[in-house]
């Protein structure tokens, strides 16, 4: 299932900015008139004047020219070949961009942020450097300017309802047990219509007659006793039908959700790193687990009440007009109103609860600031103040939340004494009616009343659901729109139709011409061109967000590059199917991850099917052997969440073990060695030796000296390869950056 | 003209002096050292230039304190980020520096100032504002979990989804139905 009805750039520019969604042709005309070009390369919206006020002026980048729109005239141009440089200033909600001609004043442009991405790009472009240059203008625009929504609801439905029939096809494998639901629904709904009916009968056809001597109690005995015994029937029905409808939607409900969040989940584990890196942990779990449960209360209990009250309250007000035109009419007028009020009372409470969850989200801060950071808290003696934080937040919360309580218990009272009025006016124009009276209409019968009296008295329950019927559907919408944000989600990586499913490597990696940016304005790697032959170890070391992890990331294939290739044996990695491929590709992060489970389940978490025996040898490897076994239940030792209930080291040790199962051709060490006290490094640097012979490695490491056994050093800078040769080559030369980093590494541990 | 104790050098780590002699007056260790004289000025495309120490560097200016004290302690930095300069106080400046200062403060510090809030919408995943700033209309949008921020000043800050800050001036400065629609996500 996926959702056809999304927006695209331009169409969200339109419903979420007040914004022009592309160049207007009045500006593309100026612009060919003053460059001679009607080709528009690239555009940006300038929205700042020179005196930060709110503006729409229009960058504008032609093959030839740039030109800035200048207020109430033709552009100012500049010709590309003239630009010397452009610099970019970046401030809180203001930009600054300069483009540097010869000859000339510089072109100055100031734009905000939501700007900021457009404008780069042409800077990108001037400078020469923009990845996917020639991309149609007005789609690149759209797209740089729409990025952080799209980013916030990656995908946007045209309405709420699209969603929400999305959200129903899951009930379709469950349709038989829908229709019992809605089935015993129904009998609900008309069992509860019943009983008062079958009273005023009772009344008006047995009691009043016997009653008033019109015949005789034996005569009727018997209909009594057939209206009580039918009355019993219905109650029965209706709790049976109640049985049958929450235990069916109850269980359908949970097999929706079940689905859902299975479906969810299996996608998750495709998404491509990208997405994991734009989305937070916390909203993923969420999606997998509290917004499929409140799926399940929709479709359990929403989706069946909102239908009950819709034929509940058609039901009741068709019966009271029939059973006394005049009398229903009094009952039924008040509905609308009292509708409308529990609709706006529902919308008033929603902010009021909004105040409160803030205020109550600053007091769970204050306790999430204080609680781990207690030892700071005592050695600064600052405990009084932060119980005043406390009390100050708490208090806040409080009053919030007592104003909400005196709003509903205000609000609710005052429902029911409009129903209760409404009930004191039918009696005033029933009574006289009762007492034989003809002036507000036909006399009316004691039992035809008391049915009356009866039905009224169900009016609130549909009403009620009604006046929340929009927040329900909100809830659910809303929920199943992050759902299925999730499931729209195209990953980035896409193995091609006809992807090789590789059995082996040998491990020769080539970079040809490879450039990559995460946003495709900024390029992060920039025509990296080496290559690397089976067994070799590459020490990768430069600056730190000089682009060594993208290259790493580039070769597990977490991304695809942007330009050039990446060849392993002479394929083009995209050209393997990625899951088979990193088979081949073992990494060992800085940070190594354990999973809840015991130290065997770890280590043969790749290699599931590995032998105790090839666990301990791969412990053995990696120096991890001799500490597992002194642990309480050896390799069956729970390791906790995320492993801590081990050390860093002992940590580092398992995921090394890890990689030595899993037996990759090609390894990764990611500063696997830097969180750790001098004789676990000497261990992990042991391990990771005996790890690295015979495989092809990419090591990062700050610390040069760990480095000094690689083949080769590559100094990545600013996304370049910068210097190029083994630990001696690069000492030799005085102006190397590696010898410069080296030095002062030096000078650091000798000082 | 420059007041050479208005503008300071970096305080580098030398700063947090050894014990001085017993008679000696006990300053702060954390005293900021004696400036050299220095003398700023915009040009023609609005950079910021610092002449001091016999160089000319462009910088860009970064207050330490943009809403507590906005006005003390800006830092200027060269172009790789690195301190030239810390200026103690725009006010101790020579007139001049003190205008070319101020001038590149407002690009810098800039932010969208709101007047007035039409209406707040609740969408998928982010909350809507429709408002008129005191730069114009603008409409933006907001993460559902970020609220409006106090700041030191009396106002609030909000950031949107492109990262631009938006100033909530204090609520009793603002129009009745403004505070209304503010009611629920500030104070």
């Amino acid at each position: 299932m996926s959702t056809v009805t999304t927006l695209d750039d331009v169409e969200l520019l339109k419903r979420y900015t007040d914004q022009p969604a592309r160049l207007p042709d009045d500006v593309r005309r100026l612009v060919a008139l003053a460059t001679g070009e009607t080709q528009v390369d690239a555009y940006a919206l300038i929205d700042l004047d020179a005196e930060l006020r709110l503006c729409e002026r229009w960058l504008v980048l032609t093959p030839g020219w740039v030109a800035l729109q200048v207020p109430g005239g033709l552009p100012l141009e500049a010709r590309r070949s003239s630009i010397e440089r452009c610099s970019l200033d970046r401030g809180l909600s203001c930009n600054t961009l300069r483009v540097e001609r010869r000859g000339s004043e510089p072109m100055v442009a100031r734009y905000t942020q939501r700007q900021r991405s457009a404008v780069e790009r042409i800077a990108a472009a001037l400078e020469g450097e923009l990845q996917s240059a020639g991309a149609d203008a007005d789609a690149a625009y759209a797209a740089e300017v729409a990025r952080p929504i799209r980013h916030a609801q990656a995908l946007v439905s045209k309405s709420g309802l699209f969603i929400l029939a999305r959200l129903l096809r899951y009930l379709l494998p469950y349709r038989r047990e829908l229709g019992l639901g809605l089935g015993a629904a129904a009998i609900i709904t008309l069992c509860a219509l019943l009983p008062p009916y079958l009273t005023g009968y009772l009344i008006d056809g047995v009691l009043r007659p016997v009653q008033d001597g019109a015949v005789a109690s034996g005569d009727v005995a018997l209909i009594g006793w057939a209206c009580i015994g039918a009355m019993t029937v219905v109650y029965l029905l209706r709790r049976a039908a109640a049985w049958v409808r929450l235990r069916l939607m109850a269980v359908l409900g949970e097999y929706v959700a079940r689905d859902l969040r299975g479906e969810l989940y299996e996608h998750l584990q495709e998404l491509s790193i990208a997405f994991y890196s734009r989305k937070k942990t916390g909203s993923l779990i969420t999606r997998v687990s509290s917004d499929t449960d409140r799926l399940w209360d929709f479709l359990a209990f929403g989706v069946v009440d909102l239908s009950l009250s819709v034929v509940m309250l058609v039901g009741l007000c068709a019966v009271l007009i029939r059973l006394d035109p005049v009398l229903g009419l009094l009952m039924a007028l008040p509905l609308p109103g009292i509708y409308f009020a529990i609709r706006h009372n529902g919308k008033r409470m929603d902010r009021m609860f909004q105040r409160a969850f803030r205020r109550w989200s600053n007091l769970t801060d204050v306790l999430s600031d204080t609680i781990p950071g207690i030892r700071v808290v005592r050695a600064f003696n600052q405990h009084v103040r932060e119980a005043g934080r406390f009390r100050a937040a708490n208090e806040a919360a409080t009053a919030d939340f007592n104003l909400i309580h005196g709003v509903w218990t205000s609000f609710w009272p005052g429902v029911m004494l409009t129903v209760e009025i409404s009930i004191i006016l039918v009696w005033s124009f029933a009574l006289p009616r009762l007492l034989g009276g003809e002036l507000l209409g036909p006399p009316l019968s004691l039992g035809v009343f008391v049915s009356f009296l009866l039905y009224t008295g169900m009016f609130m329950w549909p009403i009620e659901v009604f006046g929340q019927m929009a927040r329900i559907v909100n809830r659910a919408t809303t929920s199943a729109h992050r759902v299925f944000e999730i499931l729209d989600t195209r990953p980035d990586v896409v193995d091609a139709g006809d992807a090789i499913v590789v059995e082996r490597i040998e491990g020769n990696v080539r970079f040809d011409d490879v450039s990559f940016s995460y946003d495709e304005v900024r390029p992060t790697l920039k025509h990296l061109s080496f290559e690397v032959r089976a067994g070799e170890m590459i020490g990768l070391v430069g600056p730190s967000g000089g682009g060594k992890s993208t290259l790493v990331n580039l070769i597990t294939r977490f991304y695809d590059v942007s330009g050039g290739s990446i060849q392993v044996d002479g394929v083009d990695i995209r050209r393997f199917a990625a899951g088979a491929y990193r088979r081949h590709v073992g990494m060992v992060l800085q940070d190594p991850y354990l999973f809840h489970g015991s130290v065997l389940d770890n280590i043969r978490y790749g290699v599931p099917e590995a032998t105790p025996a090839e666990v301990v040898a791969a412990a053995r490897v990696a120096n991890a052997h001799d500490f597992v076994c002194k642990l309480p239940h050896g390799y069956d030792t729970l390791v906790g969440e995320r492993g801590h209930t081990l050390s860093g080291g002992e940590r580092q040790r398992i995921s090394i073990a890890r990689a030595v199962l899993s037996n990759p051709r090609i390894l990764i060490l990611d500063e696997a060695t830097s969180a750790v006290d001098t004789e676990t490094e000497r261990k992990i640097q042991e391990a990771m030796d005996r790890l690295a012979q015979g495989r092809t490695v990419f090591a990062i490491a700050h610390r040069l000296s760990t480095l000094r056994r690689a083949s080769r050093l590559f100094v990545i800078e600013d996304g370049r390869l910068a210097e190029v040769g083994t630990h001696l080559e690069l000492m030799k030369n005085e102006g190397s950056t590696y010898r410069r980093l080296y030095e002062l590494q030096q000078q650091l541990h000798d000082g | 003209m420059l007041d050479e104790n208005s503008i300071r050098p970096d305080p580098a780590l030398d700063a947090l002096t050894p014990p001085l002699a017993p008679e000696a007056p006990a300053p702060s260790t954390l005293d900021l050292p004696a400036p050299p004289v220095a003398r700023l000025e915009l040009d023609a495309a609005l950079r910021l230039w610092l002449a001091h120490g016999g160089r000319r560097v462009r910088v860009k200016p970064v207050r330490c304190f943009p809403w507590s004290s906005p006005g003390e302690l800006v830092s200027l930095r060269d172009e790789r980020g690195r301190e030239e300069l810390l200026v103690e106080s725009l006010g101790e400046l020579d007139a001049a520096s003190a205008r070319a200062l101020a001038s590149a403060l407002l690009d810098t510090g800039f932010v969208l100032e709101v007047c007035r809030v039409h209406s707040i919408e609740e969408d998928y995943e982010m909350r809507i504002w429709h408002t008129e700033t005191r730069q114009g209309k603008r409409t933006f949008q907001t993460k559902l979990d970020e609220w409006p921020w106090a700041a030191p000043d009396g106002g609030h800050l909000v950031r949107d989804l492109a990262g631009d800050l938006f100033r909530l001036p204090p609520l009793d400065t603002l129009d009745e139905k403004t505070r209304r629609w503010l009611w629920a996500y500030v104070g």
